[in-house]
Order: structure tokens, then C-alpha cells, then sequence
């Protein structure tokens, strides 16, 4: 019995308890699966299991950017960020709890396809990779914030049946909105955007018209740069800095000399704008270099399993039916995110941040579902809602988790409703 | 099948926003296609930041993407339904046939 006791423990520890390594196993089984040649199988397997260690120095640097900021910030406003009393930074929560992210995907896509499988008017194969990782990792960390002492079985249990469903349904009820746009039934939506999307496909038929398309608007080129993530992110960012440089300099001089070291405050701020921006290239490019080799095993076990499944894939899918709204979209939400900062500051609420990807991206989709009923009217809300929705969730996520609290800042809008209904039944059972 | 006259493998990026799902799902499904046509290719999904500097033979992005590419040198295959496999097997024959790789 003691043998079997250190077996386990062994495994915990050097498996189970390094991402890297158990994500590499995870890719080397896949692979080997699917039947590839012994140096593809080499290749996919170290690059994930370097993907797993940018992940890790990516999610370092961001969590040193967001406390930058948060602290200029609190020097210019004197608004002080709320994060949780001995909270765990995201960086520790994935090199601690990463491999149970990486359980609860794979336990959880199978559960998913056993659902599928079985429930007839569910049809829809989850497959985007990046989210299913985030969100198993955002569940972790709720429920590790609500019961710090959950068992390694509870967790992996809990998370992959919220995930399964999650992944199961949430494709199904936006589906007539989605079959409205794209014209047929051959591929599903699968991201954590889908309340924001449907909620705009429907209140677009109310407030508007879907003759008054937003595809009959010519935008200035000079917005494509807005497009580019890294870009808008660095700029975006970068403004806000120097202006919380310059507010915080006039107000307390020598906090903002301290925040800045040898440079210059300006030149400072101008530096935290790219290394935000570089900080969220290099966490993605991490996830992207695992995800990228799980998510084809997957897909080619669904294919096999599962014979004529609709695959349900990523957001920017709808972009191409109106790429004008996107940018639209995008605005309004960027626009509704700065007054709701300034809204927050100025009554002490809390500090949050423009989380440009997260503007982008389901603001845009969501606005493609509410030009599609509700011509530009239908996407200007979108974009607004999702504005919205960001600020409060992020404000509020943010002081809760106790694990990753930054996680908040990275986080869709059905990311919140995920970790309210979550907090309500966990709450219920521990 | 179409007969494939490049003395080595072939080279394709799918490109999107961020790099993380739209381009490997386009990825996966260009990877199909190819599979299917018997060219030998290596296909892989980046983001628009790194695309521009790569030396991929083909670029398949979305149609929202492609302008972002005008004054390369680069074949780009624009897509409006990125995971439609015709639209992808037309297209690319179409790029493949301009840049001399396969028998017309």
C-alpha cells in the first residue's frame, strides 16, 4: 500500500504537476494515433511542451504588466485595484493546477462526444482548442477558489461535466442565429462570446433594420490597423499610460518616479503599452504551439466516432458576412469600455482593463449577428453590450478568483456567466 | 489528383487575427484538401503579425486579411467561407496553376 502511495505521489508530482510534461505525453499519444511519422511525432511533442513553457513566461510578464498598471493607475486616481486578500497569480495557478486544465479538456471533450453521440438534437463537435484550454483553466481556479481544499478527483470531476455541457450546448442554442448568417447547416459556432452574439441577433430585430446594413458603410483604411491585436493593444494601452503618467506625476510626484526607476515616466508608460502587447503575443503563441497539435487528434477522433457531427469552430468564421460590422463592433465596445472605466474610477468601483482581444473578437462576431437582424443599429449594441458586460465582469471576476485573478482580465463575456453559475452550485454543494 | 511538378514539399500558412483558432481550423481543413488533391505540402496557422515574414509558398487567409498582404510577393488564397472545402480545393488550384506547381 505505501508503494502504491509513492507511485501516486511520483506521478502527481512529476506528471501530473508539470504542464509541460503532461501536455507532451498528451500530443505524443495523439500523434502516435494518428499515425505520424516518428519526426513529425518529435516535432509536435517538443514544440508543445515549449509551447507550455512560453505559456508559462507569458502569463509571467503579463501579470507584471497588469500590476504596472494598476499602480499607475492608483497613483493617478488614487482608486486602488481590488483583488482578492492572498490571491495566487495566474502564472502560479498554471504551473501549479495547469495539468488539471489539461484533464479536464480531454476527459471533457470525451464526455462531449459521448453526448453528442447520444442526444440526437445535439449534433455540434466543440473545436476551439484555445478556449476549451482558458475556460478548463478558468474553472479550475473557481473552484479552487471556493473550496481551496478540493480534491484532485473533485476538481477533475466538477470541471469536466461543467465543460462537457458547456461545450455541447452552447453551439446548439445560438444555431439558428448562426444557420441565418453563414446560409446553411454546415458548421456550428463555438466561442465564449455566444450570449453576447445571440442576445444582439435578437434585440437587432427590435431596434433596427436589417437594410440599414453596416456593409453599405465604407470605413477609413486608416482602421484596419485595428485588425492586428498587438497593434491596437500596444497603442491603445500605451495611451492610457501616458496619460496615467502624466495625471499621476501632477498628483504624486515620487510614487511615479519610483513606479519608473531610472527612465523617464513618459518614455516608461510609452514601454508599457508594448511589453502588454508583447506579454499577451508570447502567452498566445505559447497556447497556440500546444493547442495546435491536440485540437487536429481531436478533431480526427470525432471524425471517426461521431460520422456526420457538425464541427462548431471559432468566431471570426461569421467575420467574412460583414466585415464592416466587425470593426463597428469593435468601437462601440472599446467606446463603452472607457466610459465604464472612467464610470469606475470616478466612483472608486474598480480598476479594470481594456482587454483589446476580448473587444474585438466577440464584440465583432457579436456584431455580424446584430447587423444581420439589425443593420449597423444592431451592431453598434453588440459592440456596446459587449462593452459592458466586459467592464462589470471583469470588475467583479476580478475581486473574486482567488486563483488567477488575472484571468478575469482574459475573459470573454460567457466567461462570467460561467463562473456565476459555478459560484452559485458550487457554493451549494461545498 | 492533379499531377504536382515542385521538386519539394510544399509550403502553405493559414493566417488569422491571433493565430489561435480560425487559422487551425483552416489549417485542418486545407491539410483535407491537399490530402485529397496528393500534394505533398506542410501547412501550418499563424497570426497576421508574424505572416508577413514567412516564406510560405501560399498564404490562405480570410477574406478580410487579404488586404493586408497587397505589396508582397506572396500568393495569398482569400476565403469567404474558411471552412468550405470547395472554395478551398478551387481556390488553391487556382493559386497553385499561377504559380507553375502543378500540370494545367
Amino acid at each position: 500500500m505505501a508503494a502504491f502511495m509513492d507511485v501516486l505521489t511520483w506521478i502527481g508530482t512529476n506528471i501530473l504537476g508539470q504542464p509541460a510534461i503532461l501536455l507532451g505525453i498528451v500530443a505524443f499519444v495523439g500523434l502516435v494515433l494518428q499515425k505520424k511519422p516518428f519526426n513529425e511525432v518529435l516535432t509536435g511533442t517538443a514544440k508543445v511542451m515549449i509551447g507550455v513553457v512560453m505559456m508559462l513566461a507569458g502569463a509571467g510578464l503579463f501579470v507584471d504588466e497588469l500590476v504596472n498598471f494598476q499602480s499607475l493607475i492608483t497613483a493617478a486616481t488614487g482608486v486602488a485595484p481590488k483583488y482578492p486578500p492572498n490571491y495566487v497569480p495566474l502564472n502560479d495557478l498554471i504551473s501549479q493546477y495547469g495539468s488539471y486544465a489539461a484533464v479536464i479538456m480531454t476527459v471533457a471533450f470525451i464526455i462531449h462526444l459521448i453526448l453528442v453521440r447520444v442526444v440526437p438534437k445535439l449534433r455540434h463537435v466543440y473545436l476551439t482548442g484555445h478556449l476549451m484550454w482558458w475556460v478548463s483553466l478558468l474553472v479550475v481556479a473557481v473552484i479552487l477558489t471556493i473550496n481551496p481544499n478540493a480534491t484532485a478527483k473533485e476538481i477533475i470531476l466538477l470541471g469536466s461535466v461543467t465543460m462537457a455541457i458547456y461545450w455541447t450546448i452552447q453551439p446548439a442554442y445560438i444555431h439558428h442565429a448562426m444557420r441565418d448568417i453563414i446560409g446553411s447547416d454546415a458548421i456550428g459556432y463555438a466561442h465564449t462570446s455566444s450570449l453576447v452574439a445571440l442576445i444582439s441577433y435578437h434585440v437587432g430585430k427590435r431596434i433596427g433594420k436589417p437594410e440599414e446594413s453596416t456593409e453599405n458603410i465604407t470605413l477609413p483604411r486608416a482602421l484596419s490597423f485595428l485588425k492586428d491585436y498587438a497593434v491596437s493593444t500596444a497603442v491603445i494601452l500605451g495611451i492610457i499610460m501616458v496619460v496615467a503618467a502624466i495625471a499621476g506625476y501632477i498628483k504624486t510626484p515620487d510614487t511615479v518616479a519610483n513606479l519608473a526607476g531610472d527612465l523617464n515616466p513618459i518614455i516608461w508608460a510609452v514601454l508599457r503599452g508594448v511589453y502588454f502587447a508583447a506579454a499577451i503575443v508570447v502567452l498566445l503563441t505559447g497556447v497556440k504551439m500546444f493547442v495546435g497539435e491536440i485540437v487536429p487528434a481531436f478533431k480526427g477522433i470525432s471524425e471517426k466516432v461521431i460520422p456526420g457531427a457538425i464541427p462548431a469552430v471559432d468566431c471570426p468564421v461569421v467575420f467574412p458576412y460583414a466585415p464592416t460590422a466587425v470593426i463597428i463592433g469593435f468601437l462601440s465596445g472599446l467606446g463603452m469600455f472607457l466610459v465604464m472605466m472612467a464610470l469606475f474610477i470616478a466612483t472608486g468601483f474598480a480598476v479594470i482593463v481594456p482587454p483589446m482581444i476580448m473587444l474585438f473578437f466577440p464584440g465583432g462576431a457579436a456584431a455580424v449577428f446584430g447587423n444581420k437582424t439589425g443593420g449597423w443599429k444592431g451592431a453598434v449594441f453588440a459592440g456596446a453590450l459587449n462593452g459592458f458586460i466586459l467592464a462589470i465582469g471583469q470588475a467583479l471576476t476580478l475581486q473574486f478568483l482567488t486563483y488567477g485573478a488575472e484571468l478575469a482580465t482574459l475573459g470573454d463575456p460567457d466567461w462570467y456567466a460561467i463562473v456565476a453559475i459555478l459560484k452559485a452550485i458550487l457554493g451549494a454543494i461545498f | 489528383m492533379v499531377k504536382y511538378k515542385l521538386d519539394r514539399q510544399l509550403k502553405i500558412l493559414t493566417v488569422c487575427g491571433v493565430g489561435q483558432g480560425s487559422s487551425l481550423i483552416m489549417r485542418m481543413f486545407v491539410e483535407d484538401v491537399l490530402k485529397e488533391l496528393g500534394i505533398p505540402a506542410k501547412v501550418e496557422h499563424t497570426e497576421l503579425l508574424t505572416a508577413k515574414s514567412s516564406d510560405a509558398d501560399i498564404i490562405v487567409a480570410s477574406v478580410i486579411h487579404a488586404d493586408e498582404f497587397e505589396g508582397s510577393d506572396k500568393i495569398v488564397v482569400p476565403l469567404k467561407n474558411l471552412v468550405d472545402k470547395e472554395e478551398i480545393k478551387s481556390k488553391l488550384l487556382e493559386a497553385l496553376s499561377k504559380m507553375n506547381a502543378i500540370e494545367p
